[in-house]
């Protein structure tokens, strides 16, 4: 296994984030999820290529069988927020039709063979098994053609790397060798279950409260997940909702720019002034001007937090899998920006007698992305059987 | 003794209810007779108001109280500790990037893999 080159990306509506086992060693990256055309007429070439990022530099073109405009040049990630053009993911976005899905994921696997590889001149990357989420609501319909669209040969070529001579593009070709499609949320529980790199169960105790039930939140971008786990396993009738933190963002985005005179560039620009904490919540419309946006979000937050628990509430209540269930688990980033004020929100229902006990398990951002890793490790070893006596954990 | 006070020169009113939530953990707690002497005091000398943002400036500003470095650290750690304890908090061990080598009962077997495929990717 450590002669081969794993990938787990999560695909989501606000970041993309990627996890990379190259024979052996562990790669992490996030990419905010945003693109914007590539226009040569605008381009500013920097004074002096040593203070140029290369993330924030990243300049792409992709040739591939899933992508139909084969021609187009595009910013990528944190380039692309700082682009006035730039293009963020709309509301319940199809993740398998829209092209950005592959622009993007095959530039996050070509940038990591860019940088591991620091040799000029054009590189090949084979990734051995890769793993992908989907939302619950998309995962049935879509997960085949998913698949499809990924496996295969790709190319992308990255144009104005810094530290490379004219004319200044690094191609890479991409291989990918299978593909597996896991569902947001039950991922979750695969990570707090069991071991990154053993695979073997790392929390009895929760696995033991699965045989009660156990039902598991994921708060995302644009949807928010209920994956009910039933005996070590996903019950798959609680079904996605399209609803997540990004029509909150957008409206604190609406607020300050009316109000504040200040324009966010991007969602992921906000999230992280969320994320920073309360100490960071302020924008500068003019040099030195700070303007507090605490009361901006706080309102949002609490909104979000309330609607959140009432998801949660209703699918408890309607699900007959999960009645009864023993623990409740809020993952998934926005659920880990907005703690603080779903903890409040759930003094609430404490008053109306229906008490909602979250529990918030360490780095709930990262689960799904670990969650993929785990799945492509397993999907390798059941397709390679014959290497599985290798390893020191499989029974021959 | 009656449940609402009234300041009417501050405009201020409380009622009071036989048991609040604490709002940052959540748990429920008795009104003792100690806050209540307290706010019939208060009511009585039109200070009301001015004990109720004493105690929340008390409650959301405690790390302003000036105490010596040294047991704020130590307490908050403690404080920490009994969350952990409380919340039955899931931490990923973070253990060395090396493939132990399991005992046997720990085993996984290509069939277990096949099973858990199939639930978390079939």
């Amino acid at each position: 296994m450590n002669r081969n080159n794993f990938l787990a990306v999560d695909v989501g509506n606000s970041w993309y984030k990627a996890l990379v086992s190259d024979q052996g060693e562990t790669f992490d990256y996030q990419m905010p999820n945003a693109i914007a055309l590539f226009d040569e007429e605008f381009y500013e070439k920097p004074y002096d290529e040593e203070d140029v990022d290369l993330e924030e530099n990243l300049i792409v073109e992709i040739k591939s069988p899933s992508i139909q405009d084969r021609r187009e040049i595009f910013y990528i990630g944190k380039s692309a927020m700082q682009q006035k053009n730039v293009s963020l993911t709309s509301f319940n976005n199809q993740k398998v039709d829209e092209e950005r899905t592959y622009i993007l994921l095959f530039a996050t696997a070509a940038y990591h063979a860019l940088l591991t590889n620091p040799a000029e001149g054009d590189l090949q990357f084979t990734i051995d098994q890769l793993a992908v989420s989907l939302p619950t609501t998309q995962y049935k319909e879509k997960k085949n053609q998913f698949k499809q669209r990924l496996i295969g040969n790709h190319t992308v070529i990255f144009h104005k790397v810094p530290g490379i001579r004219e004319p200044k593009e690094v191609a890479v070709k991409i291989q990918i060798e299978d593909v597996i499609v896991g569902a947001e949320g039950a991922l979750a529980y695969l990570a707090l279950t069991r071991d990154q790199e053993t695979l073997m169960i790392s929390d009895d105790s929760l696995v033991k409260d699965s045989f009660k039930g156990i039902l598991i939140g994921d708060l995302g971008g644009d949807s928010v997940d209920f994956v009910g786990i039933k005996k070590n396993k996903p019950v798959a009738s609680v079904e996605g909702e399209p609803f997540g933190i990004n029509q909150f963002l957008d409206h604190i985005i609406q607020k300050v720019s009316k109000n504040e005179m200040y324009s966010f560039n991007s969602r992921s620009e906000l999230e992280e002034k969320l994320v920073a904490g309360q100490s960071e919540w302020y924008v500068e419309p003019f040099a030195g001007v700070r303007k507090d946006i605490s009361k901006y979000i706080t309102p949002q937050m609490r909104l979000m937090a309330i609607k959140y628990l009432e998801h949660f509430d209703r699918v408890r209540s309607r699900s007959i899998e999960i009645k009864g269930a023993s623990r409740y688990i809020a993952v998934g980033g926005a659920a880990e920006i907005a703690e603080k004020h779903i903890k409040e929100a759930a003094v609430k229902w404490n008053e109306r007698g229906r008490p909602i006990e979250l529990l918030f398990p360490e780095n709930m951002s990262q689960l799904n992305v670990q969650g993929l890793m785990i799945l492509a490790k397993m999907q390798w070893i059941s397709k390679n059987k014959e290497y599985a006596d290798d390893y020191a954990y499989i029974k021959s | 003794m009656s449940n609402v006070y009234h300041d009417y020169f501050k405009e201020t009113v409380l009622t009071i209810p036989d048991s609040f939530i604490d709002i940052k953990s959540g748990d429920q707690h008795p009104v003792s007779a100690e806050i209540k002497e307290e706010i019939a005091y208060h009511a009585e000398n039109n200070t009301l108001n001015h004990l109720i943002f004493s105690a929340l400036n008390h409650y959301f500003h405690k790390a302003a109280v000036s105490q010596p470095e040294g047991t704020n650290g130590v307490l908050s750690e403690l404080l920490e500790i009994k969350r952990l304890l409380a919340g039955g908090s899931y931490q990923r061990r973070n253990g060395p990037l090396s493939i132990k080598k399991p005992t046997g009962s720990q085993e996984m077997d290509l069939q277990e893999i096949e099973d858990l495929l199939e639930a978390f990717g079939g």
